[in-house]
């Protein structure tokens, strides 16, 4: 057993191989929590695990964000999360009744820390947007924005010669990504 | 203007990072609150920064199926069965017992070829395509596609080209190896395999197949070498390479 700040080490770390640690410590402690959930409320394996992929994906990004705080253990922070999108899918196939808990503790969410996984217009916009620009500033923007290294970190990956250099390559990603994503007539439709 | 506007919008994006110090944070609360456009903007880039992250998971998802093979199947394939099935299990064991001891006794009379062993346990590796966004536009998914249809030649081009743009897709390297190989390019499924072999996750995979490439090519030697390094808590994967040991030595 992997205690919390190891694994949070682990998943804050800037090399793959140690989060990939982390985020196999808790597929090995958690996953059996997350797909009794499921199962003993209305589900089926293979929702479990959609459900606990979605949950890490979405706990992966939470704690590499710089005001990230563990104000409660990472499995009541995973059990919340999975719990959560448990219930949305629930509500979307509009079969939803109280649920049967497997863990007792709980934390209250922070506001917005499932966006990511919504697969809406806007979200599905920027992500052919990003597909469109590949090569480096793809791959810089998703290191900025979805992993949040820091531009010493961005540097180090991307080779690049400083972290000014670094700097300068995201803002210009940045830019060619916000006027491919206006350029699209669908974009007003979007943003209203 | 171009420095200019990049200023602008590093600087909200420092605010949403929540990279400014106190004072300049609250500055800019106040701003927002007199700057309609500066409001807007700010939660433009808020939408920006959501898609993004949206459209980045592609890679940690491949990750987080790779680690759900290795650390959850494996484990359910070998869980218990229910009671109810145990008188079951007792002639299966029994049978899977005879069929084995036929199986030593067989092995004991004749020496399968390097070929043999090969075609014996030789499978394309299983890939689930992972993307549950973009469709068909995504490029990993049809590089997925092209390999579950068996079209190798297109599977090797698109997982070239992805892994030319984003070289840290182990998953899709394994599979570029394996179309190479099934496509009859040997020498590239032997490189491609050997970039596997530092991977935290799938070195083992990487091993087995190189063992498995070196025994088609009728050298059990390497073989044998590959399948030594493939270690005792790689669950169905050590299994399969301590029998193929045992038979090679």
């Amino acid at each position: 057993m992997i205690n919390d700040q190891k694994i949070l080490q682990y998943l804050q770390s800037n090399r793959s191989n140690q989060q990939d640690e982390g985020l196999r410590a808790l597929y090995q402690q958690y996953y059996s929590m997350i797909e009794q959930l499921v199962i003993r409320n209305s589900g089926e394996r293979e929702d479990a695990a959609d459900v606990f992929q979605d949950g890490l994906v979405a706990l992966f990004h939470k704690t590499r964000q710089n005001e990230f705080v563990l104000t409660a253990s990472l499995k009541t922070l995973l059990y919340a999360i999975c719990r959560n999108l448990w219930l949305m899918k629930l509500r979307k196939k509009k079969r939803e009744t109280p649920l049967t808990e497997v863990h007792q503790e709980t934390v209250s969410l922070d506001a917005g820390i499932l966006d990511i996984l919504e697969d809406n217009d806007r979200n599905q916009l920027v992500a052919e947007g990003l597909r469109q620009l590949g090569g480096d500033c793809q791959k810089v923007l998703q290191l900025y924005y979805f992993e949040r290294s820091r531009m010493k970190g961005i540097a180090e990956t991307m080779g690049y010669s400083g972290e000014q250099v670094a700097k300068n390559k995201k803002s210009r990603c940045l830019r060619k990504l916000r006027e491919w994503v206006l350029a699209q007539p669908v974009a007003k439709e979007v943003w209203g | 203007m171009s420095e200019k506007e990049d200023q602008y919008w590093n600087e909200i994006d420092d605010y949403l990072d929540g990279s400014l110090d106190q004072q300049a944070h609250k500055a800019f609360r106040q701003r927002l609150s007199e700057e309609n456009k500066l409001a807007k903007d700010t939660l433009f880039q808020q939408e920006m920064r959501q898609g993004i992250a949206f459209g980045s998971q592609q890679n940690l998802r491949s990750r987080l199926q790779v680690i759900h093979e290795e650390t959850i199947e494996s484990n359910q394939e070998a869980k218990i069965v229910p009671i109810g099935r145990q008188l079951w299990l007792r002639w299966s064991v029994a049978a899977g017992l005879l069929v084995g001891a036929l199986g030593i006794l067989f092995l004991l009379q004749q020496n399968p070829s390097s070929q043999e062993l090969f075609a014996d346990n030789y499978e394309v590796y299983s890939l689930d395509p992972t993307s549950r966004s973009g469709g068909e536009e995504n490029p990993a998914a049809m590089a997925l596609e092209a390999y579950q249809q068996q079209d190798y030649t297109a599977a090797i081009k698109e997982f070239d080209h992805i892994l030319q743009n984003e070289p840290e897709q182990p998953t899709l390297q394994l599979a570029l190896a394996i179309s190479y190989w099934e496509n009859g390019q040997t020498e590239q499924a032997k490189s491609a395999i050997k970039t596997l072999f530092n991977h935290p996750i799938l070195k083992d995979q990487a091993f087995w197949y190189a063992a498995l490439f070196a025994l088609a090519e009728d050298n059990p030697e390497a073989a044998v070498e590959y399948l030594e390094k493939i270690p005792t808590d790689s669950g169905q994967l050590h299994t399969k390479a301590a029998k193929l040991l045992d038979t090679l030595q």
